[in-house]
Parts: C-alpha cells; sequence; structure tokens
C-alpha cells in the first residue's frame, strides 16, 4: 500500500542542506509522534512513522516544531523565533502542547 | 481545469472560458471584444490572484473598443495545476504566457501588470520582441525582493525549508494575502468563493505556494539572472513605449517609493510617465480602483494601437 507523506518539500536550497541532515531519518516530535524523513538532496518528503494518513493540526503543529529546528540548525539570520513569527504572520498559531502524543 | 463555476461566481465572470493547451496542461483565459483583432489589451494578475481581479475593469475596457485577454497561469484561477514546484518557475510561467498570445493570435499587445505580473509579463516581452506596445505598472516589482520582504521575517522563512511548504503548500495560506492587502468587500460573498475557488476544487495550493519562494532574495537565488535581465533591459527601447503607473499607496509590500522610482529610473522617458494614484489602494489596487485601471489602460492602448 502506497504510503502518504504528510509534506513533501521538493526545492531545499543548497545554503540548508547540512541543517535538513542533522535532523536523521527519523524525528520525534515533541508532542511524541515519530516521524520519518526521506531527503535526496534536494527534495524532503516526511511520513508518519508507518505511513499513516494524518491531516489534523496537530501534525501541523509537529512539522512546525521541525521547520523551527532545522532554522536553528541552519543559523545566522534562520532562527526558530523567525519560524513561528512567520506562521504567525500567516495566522498559523497552533497551542504550545507540552503533553506527549498518546 | 475548472470548465464550470458557481452561479454566484458566474454572475460576476460571466466570460466564456478558452483554454490553450501548453506542455500538456490546460491554461484558461478570456477573449473579448474584436475577434481576430491582433491588437490586445492582455490583463496579468499575480498571487494569488486570477482574471477575475479584473472583473470591474474589462467593461470599459471592451466599451472603448479593445480587444481583452486575461490569463490565468498554471496553478491559477481555472488553469491546471503543475505535478512539480520547478514548473511555476518564473521563466516558465512567462513562456506560457507567449504561447497563450500565440494561440490566441495577439501580435501586439498593451500589458496590465499588478504584482508577479510584472516579472513575467516583462519576461515575456524580453522573449518576443515587437509583443509589447504599451504597458501598465500597477504596484509590482522586477522580480527582486523589495526593502519589505528583505526585512520581514515572515517572508523570508518561507524560503527556508518545511515552513514554506508547511505554510503556503500544506496549509494554503497564502490566500490569506487576500484579507491582508484587498478591500472588504471581498472578505466574503461570491468574490472570496471566486478567489478560493481554485485551490478548492484542486485540493492544491498550486502556484501561490512557489511564488514568494521564488522572489530572488540575490545572487545565487533561482530567480536572480531573470530579475537581472529585466532590471538590464528595462532601460533599452523595448521598453520605450506608452506607459502609465497605477499606485495603490498604502501597499507596503510595494512601495511607490520602492518600486515606481526604480522603474522610472530605469525605463526610457521614464519621468515623462503620468502616475494615477489610488489613495487607500493596498496591494490589489485592481479591487480599490478599477475605473482607474481602466482608464489607465485606454489611454496607454489609444496611444500605443491608435
Amino acid at each position: 500500500m502506497a504510503r502518504h507523506p504528510v509534506l513533501t518539500d521538493e526545492n531545499i536550497w543548497p545554503e540548508f542542506v547540512d541543517a535538513v541532515r542533522t535532523v536523521g531519518e527519523t524525528w520525534t516530535a515533541p508532542s511524541g509522534r515519530v516521524y520519518e524523513l526521506e531527503f535526496d538532496g534536494k527534495r524532503l518528503t516526511v511520513w508518519l512513522e508507518g505511513g499513516a494518513t494524518d491531516d489534523s493540526d496537530e501534525v501541523d503543529a509537529d512539522l512546525l516544531e521541525l521547520a523551527a529546528q532545522i532554522h536553528d540548525a541552519a543559523g545566522g539570520i534562520w532562527s526558530s523565533d523567525a519560524v513561528r513569527q512567520t506562521a504567525s504572520f500567516w495566522g498559523f498559531t497552533p497551542a504550545a502542547s507540552d503533553s506527549p502524543h498518546s | 481545469m475548472i470548465e464550470t463555476l458557481p452561479a454566484d461566481v458566474a454572475e460576476l465572470w460571466p466570460y466564456e472560458p478558452r483554454w490553450t493547451k501548453v506542455g500538456g496542461y490546460h491554461l484558461h483565459h478570456i477573449d473579448e471584444g474584436p475577434a481576430g483583432s491582433p491588437d490586445a489589451v492582455v490583463l496579468l494578475a499575480g498571487n494569488p490572484t486570477w482574471g477575475f481581479l479584473y472583473r470591474d475593469i474589462i467593461p470599459p475596457i471592451l466599451d472603448a473598443g479593445f480587444r481583452v485577454l486575461a490569463l490565468d497561469y498554471l496553478g491559477m484561477g481555472r488553469s491546471d495545476h503543475a505535478r512539480r514546484e520547478e514548473e511555476y518557475a518564473i521563466q516558465h510561467h512567462a513562456d506560457r504566457v507567449r504561447a497563450q498570445l500565440r494561440g490566441a493570435g495577439v501580435e501586439r499587445a498593451v500589458f496590465f501588470m499588478q504584482d508577479w505580473a510584472g516579472p513575467i509579463g516583462l519576461t515575456a516581452a524580453l522573449d518576443r520582441p515587437g509583443l509589447l506596445a504599451g504597458m501598465v505598472l500597477a504596484n509590482t516589482f522586477w522580480g527582486e525582493q523589495s526593502e519589505f520582504q528583505k526585512n520581514a521575517l515572515g517572508w523570508r522563512s518561507l524560503h527556508a525549508p518545511v515552513s514554506g511548504a508547511l505554510l503556503l503548500g500544506k496549509r494554503r495560506m497564502f490566500t490569506s494575502a487576500l484579507r491582508l492587502s484587498g478591500p472588504r468587500s471581498i472578505h466574503d460573498g461570491a468574490a472570496w468563493k471566486a478567489y478560493n475557488l481554485p485551490f478548492d476544487a484542486h485540493t492544491s495550493p498550486g502556484s501561490t505556494y512557489a511564488f514568494p519562494r521564488a522572489i530572488s532574495t540575490g545572487p545565487g537565488h533561482p530567480t536572480h539572472e531573470l530579475a537581472r535581465r529585466i532590471y538590464d533591459a528595462m532601460a533599452t527601447e523595448v521598453f520605450d513605449i506608452p506607459t502609465r503607473f497605477v499606485w495603490g499607496d498604502s501597499d507596503a509590500v510595494f512601495t511607490r517609493e520602492e518600486q515606481e522610482a526604480t522603474f522610472r529610473a530605469r525605463l526610457p522617458r521614464g519621468e515623462e510617465h503620468p502616475t494615477v494614484v489610488v489613495p487607500g489602494g493596498r496591494h490589489f489596487v485592481q479591487e480599490y480602483g478599477p475605473q482607474q485601471c481602466a482608464d489607465a489602460t485606454i489611454a496607454v492602448a489609444q496611444e500605443a494601437f491608435g
């Protein structure tokens, strides 16, 4: 059965390649959900562990955390604060969650 | 392709859809007025809008006797959506505009260019010498980031991994720009439905996602060379043509002081071209001053086509 990614970014710029690679092939969000990543140097694809489909805001909140982590790894002008400001600017302000996903 | 419109949208946009197949995709445009005329006014929109943005501007131009085309880019309006983001590169948009105009038999055009229509239309003109006979430049730019875009983290982060794909791609948030930079009259009802229709129907963000990431941030950016080419060419005879500026004076993204001033300084006889200011007009100036937009376009068309 085909797996459905929760996010695909087709165009990772060279300046971010190292930052994306720091995440590795498996990433655990603060919520406790686990994600699988595939990165070929330009295209980044993210799946929920096991390939489950989930279009919920909770998954998008996790993805925002992933973006924040990559921004911090990139350094320079990029930061997790910038990501959160960006999300807020565009109207996405997920509630902070400190309780693990169950 | 979106073949039919909801009744309330069709009431506001009663034009017959026409289709050009380019690169395997169906691209939409309308073509009204004197059929077969080689001269036409061509209305080009930006992000995240489509021909609908010109619904109140088209009738006066038709009444003035001109052929009018309004084009939807790949991934916008009623046109198909691409399979890959790279197909939304600005050069490709410009190539497809030329193909649409060639298919429609347009030999000379007056372009109305707002937002991304600037880089797309100017590139199309450069790639087909003799096509552009006149132009209206309205709250637009040439592809290089503006001061606003340079300094707003909210813009810069859209270029970074995951954040752009999440916010503009998966969550389709660029349509909120219509509420940020358009009048209240389009915040709901049939107009709001019309602007969201392309993305609801295709369940994808289309080119709305790719456009912000295509704004050049300088050397090394995929759009930088094209923006540089436009900037250099602005001073050439290609653009020594009848021109008007129309500018909403409350646009934070593309200000008169930065963008219009640069165009004016670069274009041949730039200081001579009149400006129509739409007071209180934000980025989507067509929604704030349709009559002023139409009047400026008619004036240019009369000069260009005689």
